[in-house]
């Protein structure tokens, strides 16, 4: 009760302070809308030039028009404040309170969220209006339903990644690098680029297997194809394994803190 | 909880840091990931440190003596590696609710208070994060305001306040919850004179009017001897001197008005020839 | 002219020191560099596969185009790029004053100063690509058709950079113009793909406004011999160049009205 009267007024300030920013993140918004209005693009092409992919058109467009938002709902960007956090001391300030730094980082995921939703949005209309003859989305009801727990179980594993990406800064000076690395294999993985149907058959077993796939890919899956409940069962274990090895990596990393500065 | 149970208590308290070293060079980053050279540091050695509830007590020592690697375990930030540790009946480490809502730190080179919103905007979230009751909160933040006459700069962005006007509402936001024991690290570091007076005698009140215990550390020897009733000084992780002032005066062998900083540095210096 | 070669040698001269200095760094960062592209090769590589026979694109072409899309970005984020991620900083934290107060060219300068030469890896990686694309297409080699595509490729790396450039100099006009960056990284993507896929419209909007598309899909087709003249491109890389000038010429007086 208490951590979640905590939880609300961390939110409105964060988005008190996102809103200070709101032409930067409307700014950072284009960017996101690029790569997959590119994909649409081409691949509009390809199928209009007798290219037949192993999906149907209306999936592929309303794939791609859906997977701006639907990536950088459960997205989160918390490593790199956390890695700073450790290695400059400024985690000091937060555990000398009686709230977890973690409340404050899941405060400033879901403001950002707020503020970014609504700039996000108005651009993928755009884009949905551009290709409204091959948008096709489910009515309202339990689909839409599954779909949002999906989304909150893929935001829960992206944070927990960050946490134990940014606990790494207990033992390593410099954690860019392997961020750099885990967002080039994310982008491919996660299907946020093209839709993981599309890739070679040979390949599809493990692409359904990997654990960046429940991150953007399967919560779409759900809203707008028909994925197994043997799918729904590995989205509960790799959200179980994920938030579990933060939870260990963040009380091992705390055992080894040493606060550096004040 | 018994109100003669010391506020800080530790016996034999120890706190020894593993490092690696590594070579210089890409070789030596190799090596390093094969067969890195582990050594250990001790910090605090065996520290024997009992503080009375209501106590100012200044925590001294050069750079490095191990004081602030002292002052992290008392407030749960570092793990001891052996020895007992005490506060207000509790082991810091655990960072308990209770624990955490009895105490509070300030530090000078840190800043608690949110950058981007007003110091008020703050003391609200951490109205929710210590469960504060409206009418205390109402109450406790316009008594501390006015004590430390920060009642007009309350609604400014804390970016846009200078460094002693900031310190001052750092202040407001550490003691909101009305905390037994402070950490004061280094309160007026980089503070012009006319705020550093005002922290110093905020202190004091704040211990005269509320029995707060304060453990102060600073390089300033003026803060010192104004507030603290009690000085423990560390060097190499071990107490080399704890007393008041006057002992400390007459420990390094010098008058009653002799300058402080150059007792302390003739102590300091005593140390490490001993 | 010699004064500014040797400005810029040097200036490349301590940017290696400075990668050879923090090893492990740079060298993570050449192995991402080059990751980078080789995960980059991949939905590109599935869009012409599935369709091959329609498109009359196929494997070993497209490893052309991603190939030389690699390398001229390489250099690109390379050279340039480090420094058009500065300007926003230059401006808002009021570093430019450094820059102005040199006896040189300031734009020229804050365009070159900079250099990541860990990026170096993709243009050899790159190339790498496009002779083995090239050779498995049985392209023929002609000394001829390779400088035709050098030139577009060249008119494409200047021609990107300079809008690239246009865009960061908002940062003098607006005050949260740095993810503009981001923006002009995500809209170069494009030039990976081969041009026949996009609308006609967008192909004429890829090879002119934003020149995506020479960076790598016209030289590629330059290379199989039928691409249009390099003149039309060259002249408009001349005028972007003089409205490039003009920009920062109006822009850099706001800065120091401002300060």
């Amino acid at each position: 009760m208490r951590l979640a009267r905590v939880l609300r007024i961390l939110v409105i300030r964060e988005v008190t302070i996102m809103l200070h920013y709101r032409w930067w993140l409307a700014m950072l918004q284009l960017s996101n809308i690029v790569a997959p209005a590119i994909s649409l693009l081409v691949w509009r092409g390809a199928i209009a030039q007798g290219s037949t992919p192993p999906v149907t058109e209306t999936f592929l467009t309303t794939y791609l028009v859906l997977v701006s938002v639907v990536a950088m709902l459960p997205s989160s960007w918390t490593s790199g404040f956390l890695a700073d956090s450790i290695r400059l001391g400024g985690l000091s300030s937060w555990l000398v309170r009686p709230c977890s730094t973690h409340l404050n980082g899941i405060a400033n995921n879901i403001g950002e969220k707020v503020v970014k939703l609504v700039l996000l949005v108005p651009l993928v209309a755009v884009l949905g209006i551009i290709f409204r003859t091959e948008v096709e989305l489910p009515p309202l009801g339990l689909r839409w339903l599954v779909f949002a727990v999906s989304l909150l179980m893929a935001g829960a594993m992206t944070f927990s990644l960050d946490i134990v990406i940014g606990s790494l800064a207990f033992w390593f000076e410099d954690v860019t690098a392997v961020n750099r690395l885990r967002y080039l294999l994310a982008r491919i993985l996660s299907g946020s680029l093209i839709p993981l149907a599309l890739f070679p058959a040979a390949v599809i077993p493990f692409l359904n297997a990997q654990p960046f796939r429940f991150m953007v890919s399967f919560p779409l899956e759900v809203l707008i194809g028909h994925p197994s409940g043997q799918a729904f069962a590995l989205q509960v274990g790799w959200f179980a394994t994920f938030v579990g090895t933060a939870v260990v990596s963040w009380r091992l990393g705390l055992r080894s803190y040493q606060g550096a500065g004040a | 909880m018994p109100r003669n149970e010391p506020a800080i208590h530790t016996e034999a308290l120890t706190k020894t840091y593993r490092y690696t070293e590594q070579q210089p060079g890409l070789a030596g980053a190799v090596k390093g990931l094969f067969r890195p050279d582990r050594r250990e540091r001790t910090a605090v050695d065996k520290l024997h440190l009992t503080v009375p509830r209501g106590q100012i007590i200044g925590l001294l020592g050069p750079n490095g003596a191990g004081k602030t690697t002292t002052i992290k375990m008392l407030c749960g930030l570092l793990r001891p590696t052996s020895g007992e540790l005490e506060v207000l009946g509790h082991r810091p480490a655990k960072r308990g609710y209770d624990f955490l809502s009895r105490i509070s730190v300030v530090f000078g080179q840190k800043s608690m208070l949110w950058w981007d919103v007003s110091t008020y905007d703050s003391l609200l979230i951490h109205r929710e994060m210590y469960a504060i009751p409206k009418p205390r909160f109402a109450n406790t933040t316009k008594d501390l305001a006015e004590r430390l006459q920060v009642q007009d700069i309350l609604n400014i962005p804390v970016r846009k306040l200078s460094l002693g006007q900031r310190m001052r509402c750092e202040l407001v936001l550490a003691l909101l919850h009305g905390p037994e024991l402070l950490f004061a690290d280094e309160p007026t570091v980089g503070l012009d004179v006319v705020a550093k007076l005002s922290v110093r005698t905020f202190l004091a009140e704040l211990n005269r009017d509320l029995g707060t215990t304060i453990v102060l550390t600073s390089h300033d020897m003026n803060d010192v001897a104004a507030l603290c009733e009690r000085v423990a000084v560390i060097n190499h992780g071990r107490t080399i001197f704890d007393g008041d002032l006057d002992a400390l005066r007459s420990r390094a062998d010098a008058g009653v008005d002799a300058d402080l900083d150059q007792v302390m540095s003739k102590l300091f210096t005593e140390a490490a020839d001993a | 002219m010699k004064r500014y070669a040797r400005l810029w040698w040097s200036c490349l001269r301590q940017a290696i020191r400075r990668d050879l200095q923090f090893r492990s760094q740079t060298l993570i960062n050449a192995v991402a560099s080059i990751a980078e592209l080789v995960l980059g090769l991949i939905p590109v590589l599935i869009l012409t596969g599935t369709s091959a026979a329609a498109v009359a694109w196929n494997g070993p072409r497209t490893l052309v185009v991603v190939g030389i899309y690699g390398a001229c970005t390489g250099l690109m984020d390379c050279f340039v790029a480090p420094n058009l991620r500065r300007i926003d900083g230059y401006v808002r934290k009021g570093e430019l004053d450094l820059i102005l107060i040199r006896p040189v060219n300031a734009q020229l300068f804050a365009t070159l100063r900079w250099m990541e030469p860990a990026e170096l890896g993709r243009v050899v990686t790159g190339l790498g690509l496009a002779v083995a694309g090239a050779h498995a297409a049985h392209l023929p080699f002609e000394a001829g058709l390779v400088i035709r595509a050098a030139i577009w490729t060249a008119i494409g790396f200047a021609g990107f950079s300079v809008l690239w450039a246009n865009l960061v100099y908002l940062a003098f006009w607006f005050e949260s113009a740095e993810p503009i960056n981001e923006v002009a990284l995500q809209v170069r993507e494009a030039g990976r793909y081969p041009l026949t896929y996009f609308p006609r419209s967008v192909q004429f909007v890829l090879a002119t406004v934003v020149p995506a598309g020479l960076i790598a899909a016209v030289p590629a087709k330059a290379l199989t011999g039928t691409a249009t003249t390099l003149t039309t491109g060259l002249l408009l890389l001349i005028a972007g160049i003089a409205l490039t000038i003009l920009h920062w010429e109006v822009a850099s007086r706001r800065y120091s009205s401002a300060s």
